[in-house]
């Protein structure tokens, strides 16, 4: 499981490396297009290049943002809940969890595979979006993988007690 | 059971997981996703959580997010702060309270490049809470001081929250910053009022210092006043023009300071790693949440629970003034709990059209909401800014940093129903704009 968890985690943080790439080609392509449109020749496509790039950005740090604990959360009872409940409540939320996002890239792939039937293709650059939303169904999954190694570390301390 | 009970059941169920401590976006998505399956169908329920998660992370409205983001941590990592703080030094500290007072100052200034009133606290706290310890100041007014002008990073444009008000409701983002603008200035003329008074009271809270020599002074705006100003008129005024989407300000913006700190080497590599990591880690965080929000959204939509809130509050018969009270004390009482997203994406598909039937102007609603939010910064349990400054003031308990915000919260409230009663306040500047 320590396996695992270490090619999950080095997983998300490779994705987010190109989370970041994608922020930073993001950026300039917003100014390049200012600066070329301010010149009258706007770059073909930019509105939508950068809403598609957003998506790999997005769905490629959601499980980085996990592993750092990032995802905020609600913190009113943490010192009311009695210290050997606490991995027990923790494995609770690691299961939710990883059955939420599990479903959530289940289903973003089964959308990913209808868009490809149907040919759907981005407006004025015409770039198919299927691929994209299988990015997404894979940024969910690792998310998923995530919070099931959460749910291993606590259920063990759950039994450890 | 009828949908509205449903609709009851999923906030019960809501509040006991957030009590668990699951993140608040799974929360949203697990309940709204579980209550669409159970009141419409399984496969509509499956299918629309898919559609809404695509349709958010792609989405070009929310590209936004991430420019204004990496603009403020650029800004985080570049030392302006500092050089905002020693320029309103010179002009402020030789009065009693007068770093305070400097501290606010400087807090307005960089929530004028920064979205965020988390950062705007920490870089400042970093700043003025040294300076502020060497000169003798009392810990709670130095550490109040800090997590109060901080929540002006979410009133004074950009906003974060203002930009996902805005794509929530459809209202104008450059409208809904030039709302905040005059607001977010008097909060921070209230803010300098409350320190006056209360070292005018106690004078051995804040000491005055020496006086700085007017050539000093005028020489010091040059630093970072001058950049700050640059940017915030070339972002801000582009927005307003016309000329930029929200979307291109950001990006400028990012660039504009980037450049700045780069052609004046106070950014490393690491320091631009930095903010390029923080910027995706807290965009993921915010998507997370939005799109939670808006799977639990359909849900409600589906149990009309807003429809039939809407009904009952009319029923009432009372002057929509003192349902706007409510609605204030509600957000006030929320903000002690959740955090300052959360309570936005949560409570704005209930109360918007709630005050909107009531003849209350979406952006003014806006700012109110945002304003009202600032105040759950700051109050316990969950004040986000005081446990910030208590990252960075680690031999300051707690409970003093909250003793130091009490008097700051005299100065919200008393703000809060100046906006109520003067609309104008808020509506006059986006009238005038053309965005």
């Amino acid at each position: 499981m320590d396996y695992l968890a270490r090619i999950v985690y080095s997983m998300a943080r490779i994705v987010n490396h190109i989370s970041c790439v994608a922020l930073v080609v993001m950026m300039a392509m917003v100014v390049i297009n200012v600066v070329f449109r301010a010149f009258g020749s706007p770059i073909f496509g930019a509105y939508e290049s950068v809403g598609l790039l957003f998506s790999i950005m997005v769905a490629f740090s959601i499980a980085h943002c996990a592993v750092k604990k990032g995802h905020i959360a609600v913190n009113i009872l943490e010192e009311r809940i009695p210290k050997r409940m606490l991995p027990v409540v923790d494995s609770i939320v690691a299961m939710i969890g990883t059955a939420l996002f599990l479903v959530l890239a289940w289903q973003c792939a089964v959308y990913a595979k209808i868009m490809w039937d149907k040919g759907e293709l981005s407006m004025s650059m015409e770039i198919p979006f299927y691929p994209l939303i299988f990015v997404v169904a894979f940024g969910f999954l690792m998310l998923a993988l995530v919070l099931m190694i959460d749910l291993y570390k606590s259920l063990t301390r759950v039994i450890g007690k | 059971m009828s949908p509205l009970t449903i609709g009851i059941v999923g906030f019960v169920i809501l509040f006991i997981l957030l009590a668990i401590r699951l993140p608040v976006g799974y929360t949203m998505a697990l309940i709204g996703l579980t209550g669409f399956m159970y009141l419409v169908s399984v496969e509509g329920g499956l299918s629309m959580a898919a559609r809404i998660c695509w349709m958010q992370f792609s989405s070009y409205s929310f590209t936004v997010v991430p420019l204004f983001l990496l603009m403020g941590q650029l800004a985080f990592y570049s030392g302006i702060s500092k050089r905002l703080y020693d320029a309103a030094q010179d002009w402020l500290g030789h009065l009693r309270g007068g770093l305070a007072m400097a501290t606010v100052g400087a807090c307005a200034g960089f929530a004028a490049i920064c979205g965020s009133s988390v950062a705007t606290a920490a870089t400042m706290g970093e700043v003025a809470l040294p300076e502020m310890k060497k000169r003798g100041y009392d810990p709670a007014l130095a550490a109040g001081s800090i997590a109060a002008g901080g929540t002006m990073g979410i009133l004074i444009p950009p906003s974060g929250i203002l930009i996902i008000y805005g794509i929530m409701t459809e209202q104008s983002i450059g409208k809904l910053f030039a709302a905040g603008f005059v607001p977010g200035l008097l909060e921070a003329v209230f803010y300098i009022c409350t320190i006056w008074i209360i070292c005018r009271l106690n004078p051995r809270l804040g000491p005055a210092g020496p006086k700085v020599p007017l050539r000093k002074k005028v020489v010091g705006l040059w630093g970072g006043t001058i950049e700050t100003l640059t940017i915030f008129v070339l972002v801000l005024g582009g927005l307003f023009a016309g000329f930029f989407t929200p979307t291109e300000a950001g990006g400028v913006g990012a660039f504009a300071v980037l450049a700045l700190v780069v052609l004046s080497r106070r950014l490393n590599w690491k320091g631009f790693i930095d903010a390029i990591y923080s910027t995706t880690g807290t965009t993921a965080m915010i998507l997370i949440v939005v799109t939670g929000a808006m799977i639990f959204n359909r849900f409600i939509a589906v149990t009309r629970i807003p429809f039939e809130l809407a009904n009952f509050v009319a029923g009432l018969n009372l002057p929509p003034m003192a349902i706007m009270a409510m609605i204030i004390v509600a957000y006030i009482v929320g903000g002690c709990f959740i955090d300052a997203l959360g309570l936005i994406l949560l409570t704005v598909p209930i109360f918007f059209p709630l005050a909107v039937s009531l003849g209350f102007d979406p952006i003014w609603f806006g700012i109110i909401v945002t304003r009202v939010t600032e105040i759950g910064l700051i109050t316990p349990p969950v004040g986000m800014n005081v446990y910030v400054i208590k990252g960075v003031a680690k031999d300051v308990p707690l409970v003093t940093i909250f003793r130091g915000i009490i008097p700051f919260l005299y100065a919200d409230i008393i703000e809060v129903v100046l906006l109520l009663f003067v609309p104008q306040i808020v509506l006059f500047l986006p009238s005038i704009i053309s965005y």
